[in-house]
């Protein structure tokens, strides 16, 4: 595989998996952060 | 086709979940800050969460992966191009910050505090319009995408579409954006298993070297340099990073998730975060689409390839899911895209030709019949619009349309103390001349005058578009300083 292309790979890999990672902390902490909005929320 | 009726059967688990769920916010809801902008209250995880549900339907992994299919690997520039813009917005709080402290439900509204009356409802036409335009063509990009992995029929298709727009349409008009965020997040974690799952199955048919091959046969260095592709270059580099700077802090589904955190701080790490993985998300739907090259060759079409693969490579049971995560992404961006143009029309058009105001609850019954004609609307339109150049390009000029003159008013607004009501309302005109130009000539380029040809290149008149509405902003303003001194508005922008 060429240069060029090979960069791109890297950071396709780098920038994909960035995501992915925030995706899943994102993930872990936005269940607690739902269930506090819900709390906080005037019911009818 | 690896379709089959186990497929569907989690498909329709998943959607009963979703408008279960999404009914239930309905008893939360009071009052229209409650509907509008879910009380103000969301934190960072779930605003990033919500942010980037917004900013994924199936129409984004369409086009993207169709970007990916013709710009070969230079199309991941445009990720990263992406990216920085909104990293940007979210290092600085560049307008979003601003707007955030105004404590407003929509862009418009700030035009009448910096402005008048008159550009918030100019603003507001201009908004509505573009915005939902911007949206029209989303339903088509999904018909195509089933079509392509259920093996199903075009006429099968639109009863689909159908179901999944009443789906989103009756969560939405009931539960506000509330609804709105709840749906997102489940939707957020459907996507992001589902986006995953995808790519390893893809990268285990398909693998680099072979897209590297693809590419270089049926690109050359046009696919690896995005300096030397004859559908990118300079301009199409400058009008993207303006674009994305404007649309990142003004395009009114991304700006009301500011408006829904729970502090101007927090505002600005959402962007922040949701920038750095734009790129990535960018990326992602892009291989998929040169994987299909790779995989099919170019005789396959570009539109088509991606949810082909799809079809082909993935295996049934795991394709349930797969649909069902593009099925959340459409409907999380419906959903907030329909909230946020119909609250631009009830609080932005209606609202101030009004000489009554509308009381709350008059406002969110307003919202909810817009909610409905505009589903109406993008079903027909979809349907019947045929798409000028790429699918991108076209979604990013009729965003073009209201951010270019809306940037100029609200950065202006903002950080230059001579921005006046003239000014601004000249920018919001100028801003919308160069994409209708487009839209207009597109259709007769082959019988323009040679002279006019730079029109209908859409990456000039998109870069010319942004340009635009900054310079007639700046001279009118100048020009009308005494006739139209401009309002202070610093006492509003103190920190929360």
């Amino acid at each position: 595989m060429d240069l060029a292309s090979t960069i791109w790979m890297i950071l396709f890999y780098i920038f994909s998996s960035i995501f992915f990672i925030i995706a899943g902390v994102v993930i872990f902490f936005g269940f607690k952060d739902l269930s506090d909005l819900l709390s906080k929320s005037e019911k009818k | 086709m690896n379709y089959t009726i186990f497929d569907t059967f989690i498909i329709i688990i998943y959607l009963g979940l979703t408008v279960y769920l999404g009914l239930r916010a309905k008893k939360y809801i009071e009052n229209s800050e409650g509907y509008f902008v879910a009380g103000r209250k969301v934190k960072l995880a779930l605003g990033i969460a919500t942010l980037v549900a917004t900013e994924i339907g199936t129409v984004t992994f369409m086009y993207m992966a169709e970007f990916g299919f013709t710009m070969g690997f230079s199309s991941f520039f445009m990720g990263i191009l992406n990216m920085i813009g909104f990293i940007i917005i979210g290092y600085t709080g560049f307008i979003v910050s601003g707007l955030r402290k105004l404590k407003i439900m929509t862009i418009p509204e700030f035009y009448e505090i910096k402005y008048n009356k008159n550009v918030r409802l100019l603003g507001g036409i201009v908004l509505f319009l573009s915005g939902v335009l911007n949206m029209g063509i989303f339903l088509k990009f999904d018909a195509i995408f089933l079509s392509e992995t259920m093996g199903l029929g075009q006429n099968v298709l639109i009863y689909i579409m159908i179901i999944m727009l009443i789906v989103v349409v009756s969560y939405t008009i009931l539960g506000g954006m509330l609804s709105v965020v709840i749906t997102d997040f489940m939707q957020f974690v459907i996507i992001s298993v589902g986006m995953l799952i995808v790519t390893i199955i893809i990268l285990t048919k398909v693998s680099f070297l072979d897209i590297s091959n693809a590419v270089n046969m049926n690109y050359g260095e046009g696919g690896i340099n995005p300096l030397k592709n004859l559908k990118m270059g300079w301009f199409f580099i400058g009008w993207t990073i303006i674009a994305n700077l404007a649309t990142g802090s003004l395009h009114q589904p991304i700006a009301a998730k500011a408006f829904c955190s729970e502090s101007p701080k927090v505002a600005r790490k959402v962007f922040l975060f949701f920038g750095l993985t734009l790129a990535g998300r960018s990326m992602v739907p892009m291989l998929w689409g040169l994987a299909a090259l790779a995989f099919f060759g170019p005789s396959v079409g570009a539109t088509i390839g991606m949810p082909r693969l799809i079809g082909t490579v993935v295996p049934s049971g795991v394709l349930g899911i797969v649909l069902a995560g593009m099925l959340a992404a459409s409907m999380s961006t419906y959903s907030a895209y329909l909230l946020s143009w119909s609250s631009v029309a009830t609080r932005d058009i209606i609202s101030p030709i009004r000489k009554v105001p509308l009381s709350e609850e008059q406002s969110i019954k307003v919202a909810k019949i817009f909610s409905l004609l505009i589903g109406i609307f993008i079903l027909v339109f979809g349907f019947l619009y045929e798409i000028p150049a790429t699918a991108y390009q076209y979604l990013v000029l009729t965003g073009t349309m209201y951010a270019s003159g809306a940037f100029a008013v609200v950065a202006g607004g903002l950080y230059w103390k001579k921005a006046n009501s003239k000014g601004a309302f000249s920018a919001l005109l100028a801003g919308i001349l160069m994409p209708m130009l487009f839209l207009v000539l597109e259709k007769f380029k082959n019988s323009l005058p040679e002279w006019m040809g730079f029109i209908t290149d859409i990456n000039i008149s998109g870069f010319v578009g942004m340009i635009l509405p900054i310079i007639v902003m700046v001279i009118v303003s100048l020009l009308t300083q005494k006739s139209t001194p401009p309002n202070d508005i610093t006492k509003y922008l103190k920190e929360e």
